[in-house]
């Protein structure tokens, strides 16, 4: 029996987003959506951190600060990306300093599509990434 | 050693974390999280991986385990239901500056820029509020004349300053909301805890959660103390919850101002109710 499936701790990172994604994903713990019930909590350090919420094209200013901040959350972590942003570049596709997918350059568990993806995506796609937890 | 208190302890840290989550979100009209979450939280923090900070201290994962061994020392000798205290109130004093002390220290070896500016806040803050806790405990002491907790005798209206005194500094000590500084979550991350993975993470969350019914329960015995398992039980909860409503309703204070407050406030409110023992008693 492992514990995680029952209290993932997400941890959220923007990676150069407009913002759209991170109001949606920070909905999910507001009063109409409540993912507390779930026993989830947004922390604030990424050493706590079970389930990394990435928003944003991959900002190539910020592509370093990625890597760094995923490789300091302990095994097994689960990685998510939101919007079509992490899949496409999404509204900042062919732009000169960004670099999608988010794919590319670490394993992603799960990508959540939509622009802004709706907060009963995200915890339907957090659900579902419970179940790769283990 | 009395096993029912340190039971009754180990069950009601797990029980009134849930209650004060459960608290919390009803103030902001949310469900809150199911009863067993404690639970659930600490086990799954004990199979995480522990990452060794490269640059710390190899004697770093120990610190909270020394604040949770000295709590659990405290929750083993506090009376429970007519069983007869094994510790002293000044010996209590001790363990419990031993938990706040764990903290901060934590914080200044981790290396990392958030547990340093936490344990900067952290020791200000227990410099603020440990003179006028003592005096707190000390006023009590005075007024039943003894410094065994087996002869503690009651509620009295002259033990209301000090009352009031002690319960603000047990805020204080649990670093709940008002006086949150030093794990500011909005500021700083999550304060000394930042560079703190798995078991020993573990640790500081069941001294978060112990330190919590040990000083309500120090409460009770010092300035209510009725011995009765009922009574105790129901008291205690009562007092952990108003800790939670305080944490619910209340925004956080600078630190400046939590040592302006203690200073100019508190020690001479803790001061008065040593005066007013003394002078009932001598």
């Amino acid at each position: 029996m492992t514990f995680v499936k029952k209290s993932p701790w997400i941890f959220h990172l923007n990676t150069g987003s407009c913002n759209g994604c991170d109001i949606e994903a920070v909905a999910c713990v507001t009063p109409g959506f409540d993912i507390e019930r779930l026993g989830a909590k947004l922390v604030g350090s990424p050493r706590h951190a079970d389930i990394i919420l990435v928003t944003g094209p991959v900002n190539k200013h910020s592509l370093e600060r990625i890597k760094t901040v995923v490789e300091q959350a302990p095994k097994g972590k689960v990685i998510v990306g939101i919007g079509a942003c992490t899949i496409s570049g999404g509204l900042f596709k062919d732009s000169y300093n960004t670099d999608p997918p988010l794919g590319k350059h670490m394993p992603v568990t799960m990508y959540i599509p939509g622009c802004p993806p709706k907060p009963e995506a995200i915890i339907a796609g957090l659900a579902k990434a419970l179940e790769a937890l283990k | 050693m009395n096993y029912l208190n340190l039971a009754f302890v180990g069950i009601a840290a797990f029980l009134f974390v849930w209650i004060e989550r459960k608290i919390l979100a009803s103030s902001q009209y949310r469900v809150g999280p199911p009863i067993l979450q404690p639970v659930y939280d600490l086990l799954k923090l004990l199979e995480k991986e522990t990452i060794r900070n490269f640059f710390a201290s190899p004697m770093l994962p120990f610190v909270p385990f020394v604040g949770l061994s000295a709590l659990l020392v405290v929750a083993a000798g506090l009376p429970f239901a007519g069983i007869p205290a094994s510790i002293d109130i000044v010996t209590t004093i001790f363990l419990l500056l031993l938990v706040s002390v764990a903290y901060p220290i934590a914080g200044f070896l981790s290396f990392s820029p958030y547990g340093y500016i936490s344990a900067r806040r952290a020791a200000i803050q227990i410099l603020s509020y440990e003179l006028p806790l003592t005096l707190s405990i000390i006023s009590a002491a005075i007024f039943h004349q003894t410094l065994s907790f087996n002869n503690l005798s009651g509620f009295s209206f002259y033990l209301l300053p000090a009352m009031a005194v002690f319960y603000v500094c047990a805020l204080a000590a649990m670093h709940k909301k008002p006086f949150d500084v030093p794990n500011a979550v909005e500021e700083l991350v999550a304060g000394s805890e930042t560079e703190f993975s798995g078991i020993p993470l573990a640790g500081f969350k069941l001294i978060e959660w112990i330190e919590g019914v040990i000083l309500a329960e120090l409460f009770f015995l010092l300035f209510i103390g009725i011995p009765d398992a009922i009574t105790h039980i129901v008291s205690v909860t009562v007092i952990f919850s108003s800790f939670a409503i305080v944490e619910a309703v209340t925004p956080r204070l600078r630190i400046d101002h939590v040592t302006d407050f203690f200073i100019k406030y508190m020690v001479p409110l803790s001061i008065a109710g040593v005066v007013i023992a003394c002078c009932v008693r001598f």
